[in-house]
């Protein structure tokens, strides 16, 4: 699949993922509002109900005490005024005295009843309501069994009092009063809960729906943004709010991820690029040579001759197709999957074995250091191609009578293998574009070769998560790879 | 030899099939990997060669089926995709050799004499002898003519691969890949002076040469007045 091939593919998908977004949804904003409303709305009813509940239960307390606190008072009263001396329509004035005091004296929206109750639970003595009124009494308290009661009754017209009644001897007295005005309390307070419970929501409901919206559009710039960025438009980035927040974060990171496909893309169309280029011109060559060969009438050996260095062409065309592919497959890295530990050790030895009698032929001493017994994670094969690359170019440039020299170093967490030879070197300008892809430097235009093996060798190194440079460019050049090697064990 | 030869392109399958003809061989041809493989079950082949990228049943399934059945047939791989994970998939399941395209024709000659030798080779050889050239593997020894050759590691190595296939054409590829295990090729020439400095040790001061030359093809090892 070529460049156009891929990026089909990208609008392809970017397209679909629009249609997707003008079907119905509910935007993120309204659904924050609406959860968040909602969390407000339970809040709001518990803490209702949980003031109602304790306003309830003081207000009932506060009566209780009230009554609890008279009657006391009263009782005590009472029995002192049943001591001898006094006569009994003396008490009764007292008594009746006391009561009426009582009634005077308290709160009239009360409405404060008092009576004293004979041992048959009839009343002797009455004051405030109780006068047109009677409020039920248990039996108990007037045998005298139980000292006091509390309770909730309804009087006449469905009011709600609290009656309270005491023992006294041969009877029981009696106090009633009214929690009307505690009920309206309460009643008002529930009003106001009513009241106001919708138009909190509704407030909060509508800021918070324009909080909500405010924050996100920084998001719908995004998409927008995004939606403008294609395979043919990819220098456009997010812009940032300046804030610092998790959605600047994103944008940051999105703008990342475009540098790196941008790379990713045009790497591809400068290799595309190349490759036309690089295959063009045998191409065209072998072309015109076919071309003219079918003008006319040639012999049975020119046929052959032609078809032999058409044959020779075509070969030389498929193997710089194959560095061009093996370059790319080494951008792309080796899968974490697919990495095993490679002792470096035998591989060295190996290229070294390998390229011996070349370098004796070209009268090149060829030696190597001691190498250090580590272990690289990654793939054999490109590790043998990579110092293959680098040792069959020093020994290439290297003229005869000198020397290459093979060296490996530990250093800490990474190996460096050093590739020095004693050619003339690189001049400063080359040494820039010496992993330029295709480059072959000045004194390479007469030898074999299409200039991709230092880009691979690189390419190679970086896919171990290491590099090569040029330690120096000359004369005498010096190549250096480092290499992360497996740490813990170095079997 | 009975060669079975699956490809699906009609221009690719058409050539080969006559080089091979040309060649002596007696070659049945499928276009698919169905048909491929009814044929290799049903009929006995001295070789298969099977393109991997084929319709209905694509190269490693037919493999895969194939030995299933029927582990001694000899397997040739070709492919166009040449990735690494292809080969050494190709080998796991049971292809004894993996070639990629374009080949030279006089490759996958070399390659297909190598590969049904292979299975003739007997393993219990532990002196392998050419004309008057002994190389004894257990005492790692290399004599002619009662003389000891001196040889590297490596000159060992690729001297008894090219005993082992005494008579038979090896192409640098090959060597390179059998003796260094580089599966590319770039520097196959490099090859070329490995093999003259070991003719200069092995072939330079006796006679008959033993160490030929096959033009555009490779090298072989032979003994001419055999």
């Amino acid at each position: 699949m070529g460049d156009r091939g891929y990026t089909s593919a990208f609008v392809g998908r970017a397209a679909s993922g629009q249609a997707r977004a003008s079907g119905w949804r509910l935007p993120i904003g309204a659904k924050l509002t609406l959860r968040y409303t909602a969390a407000i709305a339970v809040t709001l009813t518990v803490v209702a109900l949980f003031v109602y509940a304790e306003v309830t239960r003081r207000v009932n307390r506060e009566a209780k005490l009230l009554l609890e606190v008279e009657m006391r008072e009263l009782a005590d009263e009472l029995r002192s005024a049943q001591s001898p001396g006094s006569s009994e329509v003396e008490r009764r004035q007292v008594i009746r005295e006391r009561f009426e005091r009582l009634v005077r004296t308290s709160d009239p929206s009360l409405q404060l009843g008092v009576a004293w109750l004979g041992a048959d639970g009839t009343p002797l003595l009455s004051a405030g309501i109780l006068t047109d009124t009677r409020a039920p009494v248990p039996s108990s308290v007037l045998r005298g069994e139980e000292t006091s009661s509390l309770r909730a009754v309804n009087l006449g017209d469905s009011y709600a009092y609290l009656a309270m009644a005491m023992s006294v001897p041969d009877g029981a007295v009696q106090m009633v009063l009214s929690t009307e005005r505690y009920a309206e309390n309460i009643a008002r307070i529930r009003e106001v809960f009513l009241l106001a419970f919708p138009i909190v929501l509704l407030l909060t409901g509508g800021a918070g729906f324009l909080l909500a919206d405010t924050t996100l559009k920084p998001i719908r710039s995004m998409t927008q943004t995004a939606r403008r960025i294609s395979a043919t438009h990819l220098n456009e980035r997010i812009a940032l709010t300046g804030s610092g927040d998790e959605l600047d974060h994103l944008a940051e990171t999105l703008n990342d991820m475009l540098a790196r496909v941008e790379d990713g893309l045009s790497r591809m169309r400068r290799f595309n690029a190349n490759a036309a280029h690089e295959l063009r011109t045998p191409l065209t060559a072998l072309s015109s040579q076919l071309d003219v060969m079918l003008e006319r009438e040639r012999s049975a050996g020119e046929y052959r001759q032609v078809l032999e260095d058409a044959h020779g062409r075509v070969h030389a065309l498929s193997e710089v197709l194959d560095a061009m592919l093996r370059l790319a497959r080494t951008e792309a890295g080796i899968a974490p999957s697919d990495r095993v530990p490679v002792p470096i050790r035998p591989v060295l030895q190996n290229v070294f074995d390998f390229f011996g009698p070349v370098a004796e032929e070209s009268d090149v001493e060829l030696h190597q250091g001691p190498i250090p017994d580590v272990v690289v994670m990654g793939d054999a094969s490109w590790l043998h191609q990579l110092f293959a690359n680098l040792v069959a170019n020093a020994v290439k440039f290297t003229p005869a009578g000198g020397a290459v020299a093979v060296l490996a170093e530990l250093d800490r967490n990474q190996v460096s293998v050093r590739v020095r030879d004693t050619g003339p070197g690189l001049a400063p300008t080359e040494a820039d574009s010496t992993f330029e892809r295709f480059n072959r430097g000045k004194q390479s235009q007469t030898r074999p070769g299409f200039g991709l093996g230092l880009p691979i060798a690189r390419e190679i190194a970086r896919a171990h998560g290491g590099d090569i440079e040029i330690e120096r460019a000359g004369p005498g050049a010096t190549f250096r790879v480092t290499l992360p090697i497996r740490t813990g064990t170095s079997t | 030899m009975k060669i079975l030869y699956v490809e699906d392109d009609p221009t690719a399958r058409e050539y080969i099939r006559r080089g091979l003809t040309e060649h002596g061989h007696v070659v049945d041809v499928a276009e698919d990997g169905a048909i491929g493989l009814e044929l290799a079950l049903s009929h006995s082949y001295a070789l298969i060669i099977l393109d991997v990228g084929l319709p209905e049943l694509d190269g490693f399934e037919l493999l895969a089926r194939l030995r299933e059945h029927d582990t001694s047939t000899p397997v040739l791989f070709l492919s166009a995709r040449g990735e690494v994970q292809d080969r050494v998939r190709g080998l796991n399941l049971g292809a004894d050799d993996y070639l990629p395209k374009p080949f030279a024709f006089a490759e996958l000659l070399a390659r297909i004499q190598a590969v049904s030798r292979r299975r003739l080779d007997d393993p219990e050889d532990f002196v392998l002898r050419v004309a008057d050239l002994e190389l004894d593997l257990k005492a790692h020894l290399v004599r002619r003519a009662g003389r000891t050759l001196e040889l590297t590691a490596k000159q060992f190595s690729l001297l008894e691969y090219l005993m082992r296939n005494a008579g038979q054409v090896l192409s640098r590829t090959m060597i390179m890949e059998h003796i260094w295990g580089y599966s590319f090729d770039t520097y196959s020439n490099v090859i070329d002076v490995h093999i003259a400095h070991l003719r200069k040790k092995v072939d330079r001061d006796f006679s008959p040469k033993l160490l030929r030359t096959v033009k555009g093809v490779g090298y072989t090892l032979r003994d001419p007045d055999a």
